[in-house]
């Protein structure tokens, strides 16, 4: 007798119906305003991480080197076995920040599974109208260990102040599952007041403040460091706008160690600006998309393209004109095979392809000074190319898109970033897509282009 | 409210259960569920989008709940591992074999790679043929052929012979493997 698994899974759909929450909706809406805010100012979930690191360099201009980790190795610390672990989240009894007098880190909660955290940041999301949106996973942000800093995204409090108090930390491996607590917050750290700016978009309002202190961090083993690795911190914030106080996580992750690149990256020659004439499809070609350089995993190594924060606005019911074209922000590259293949982007090229092909405009030159993070791991500023450690990668880099803005002349049409758009005479009989390719050399020294497409109105090319 | 939060609001209210079930066919627990519909919402809806209706939009989201589900599988993983370590077993009503099956079903797609089980989810559940799969999830047709090549052997052995999905699996397994 055969397996039924249709009818298994419609059974376990219909379960789960039957079991599911409703969704809430006014924190989802809040969510989404505040994901087109980010993006139309800039903070991407890349972006916003670039913010963070100036915000860093402020903290280091005004504080000086950051707080010094606090050890304590004559406190013992054996770490608990899973068994001992309390089955409750452990931070529900932290109530108070740490004071500087007899303060010490709390060894106790080293061994735990770093999972009752995680679980301890529910009730605390969309309760009130301060929210850590970008804590959880997408914007927090660290710097050198052992200090971090994080970027919060608040709610309908635009030019207010924000007091930011550090409640705990933990810091635990990551890797397959959550793992065991290996550090703890290492010293008290003093309220911070944090202006909150506001931005506003699609009838849509939120505040973003930019949390800008660092959080020290103390070993388990009371050693000066963590073995080289890729770690996970979530920290614990009390965040207090007027009269509205709310606990909130976030959450990063940072590789602690040596340069994680197999080989030394050799220098490429990379002209700083690159002429695309003669590799991007001229104005008023017929661009056919290649499917084997078309993006979206069409090869191994796999990989993604992604800009963030990018905008393209159409009006209701038709193709044209476009009004608003924004593009600018970061890619996300994940690629997956052992050995990992290596590469570099370097050329950018935007071009609008009508749908029989033709394009209508594109990049000329281009010169885009990138910059490539793996959380901590800083691609070389000499672009080379080199091998990656790890048999699955994720890159994401951000960088501002400044391209020449005009392509097609000849068809009397012409792009900018960030200005109103409007060509004027697009053929509403036919669709436009936006193509946004980068230029990969690989580690055999050939170059690939990879591209990825947009267009509102196709429901193949988004989400 | 603008034209995109009207939509948004309406397609949570009107199928935010059905998403977040849809959603638990490939996360296997409930706050993975929920928080990964919110995740697609915010993905399709963190734009303006123009004459976007309801159903429309409920496709995006679908896509969404896959892409973002298997691009974010080891985050996943990383919760479904340790959600059972501190909270009990979910609970499944109905008879004794229902629940076995259930059980079985879930331990089954619990031990698939996130590929693995997106694309099972999407043949078996949604009766997409390999290609739309392969447009959902933007893979090679190819590598959707070899995930549910892997799924399938993996599954039955747990849930022995499995029927065929709505459409034929000829175009899943090799002649070998299928012969055997």
């Amino acid at each position: 007798m055969e397996f039924d698994l249709d009818e298994a899974l419609a059974a376990m759909h219909r379960q789960a119906r039957d079991g599911a929450d409703a969704l809430p909706v006014e924190a989802v809406v809040r969510r989404a305003r505040r994901h087109r805010i980010a993006k139309r100012s800039g903070y991407g979930a890349v972006g916003m991480g670039a913010a963070v690191a100036l915000a860093l360099g402020a903290v280091s201009l005004a504080q000086g080197t950051p707080a010094p980790v606090a050890t304590s190795p004559e406190v013992a610390t054996t770490p608990p076995s899973p068994s001992e672990t309390p089955a409750s989240a452990p931070t529900a009894d932290v109530t108070q920040a740490p004071g500087a007098v007899g303060w010490s880190p709390n060894l106790s909660r080293c061994g735990m599974p770093g999972q009752t955290w995680v679980e301890a940041r529910d009730g605390s999301d969309g309760q009130v109208s301060v929210i850590n949106y970008w804590g959880w996973d997408e914007a927090t942000s660290t710097d050198e260990w052992p200090t971090r800093s994080d970027a919060i995204w608040v709610d309908d409090h635009g030019g207010t102040t924000m007091t930011v108090e550090v409640l705990d930390a933990v810091v635990m491996p990551d890797g397959e599952g959550w793992g065991d607590v290996v550090a703890v917050l290492g010293g008290p750290v003093d309220p911070v007041d944090v202006d909150v700016t506001s931005g506003s978009e699609g009838g849509g309002t939120g505040s973003t403040g930019l949390i800008d202190l660092a959080v020290p961090l103390a070993t388990c083993d009371g050693g000066s460091t963590l073995p080289d690795g890729t770690y996970t911190t979530i920290t614990r914030y009390h965040l207090t706008v007027g009269a509205t106080s709310v606990l909130v996580y976030g959450q990063s992750t940072q590789y602690l160690g040596a340069s994680p690149w197999v080989n030394e990256p050799a220098p490429i020659d990379v002209p700083a600006s690159v002429d695309l004439s003669a590799e991007v499809p001229a104005c008023g070609s017929r661009y056919q998309l290649d499917e084997v350089h078309y993006v979206e995993g069409e090869s191994e190594p796999l990989w993604f393209l992604e800009p963030l924060g990018h905008h393209l606005y159409a009006p209701d019911g038709g193709v044209g004109p476009w009004v608003d074209t924004i593009v600018y922000g970061g890619f996300s590259w994940t690629w997956s095979g052992s050995p990992a293949q290596a590469g570099y982007t370097d050329p950018v090229a935007v071009l609008v392809r009508r749908s029989d092909g033709l394009v209508v405009a594109r990049t000329d030159l281009q010169s885009v000074a990138q910059h490539w993070a793996y959380d901590q791991l800083q691609v070389p500023p000499d672009r080379s190319t080199a091998a990656y450690p790890w048999p699955e990668v994720t890159l994401m880099g951000q960088f501002n898109l400044e391209w020449t803005p005009v392509g097609c002349a000849d068809l009397g049409q012409g792009i900018e970033a960030g200005v109103p758009f409007d060509p004027g005479n697009w053929d509403d009989d036919l669709g436009y897509t936006l193509h946004v390719g980068q230029r990969l050399l690989m580690d055999d020294g050939t170059t690939r282009w990879f591209w990825w497409s947009d267009n509102p109105n196709d429901p193949q090319s988004a989400p | 409210m603008s034209h995109t939060d009207e939509v948004l609001v309406e397609l949570a209210r009107e199928r935010g259960r059905d998403l977040v079930a849809y959603a638990y066919l490939f996360t296997g627990d409930h706050a993975s569920a929920q928080d990964l519909v919110q995740d697609a919402f915010v993905k399709v809806f963190g734009r303006l989008r123009a004459g976007f209706t309801p159903d429309t939009a409920e496709a995006y989201v679908r896509r969404a709940i896959a892409t973002l589900y298997v691009d974010g599988f080891r985050r996943q993983r990383r919760w479904a591992e340790r959600k059972h370590l501190v909270a009990g077993a979910e609970q499944v009503p109905g008879s004794a074999a229902e629940v076995v099956d259930r059980v079985t079903v879930h331990r089954a797609l619990a031990g698939l790679s996130g590929q693995e089980r997106a694309c099972v989810v999407l043949r078996f559940y949604r009766d997409l043929t390999v290609p739309e799969i392969a447009a959902e999830l933007r893979l090679a047709e190819g590598t959707v052929k070899r995930y549910l090549s892997n799924a399938m052997h993996k599954l039955e052995g747990l849930l022995g012979p499995i029927a065929p999905a709505a459409h034929d699996v000829v175009d899943v397994l090799p002649p070998a493997e299928k012969q055997g």
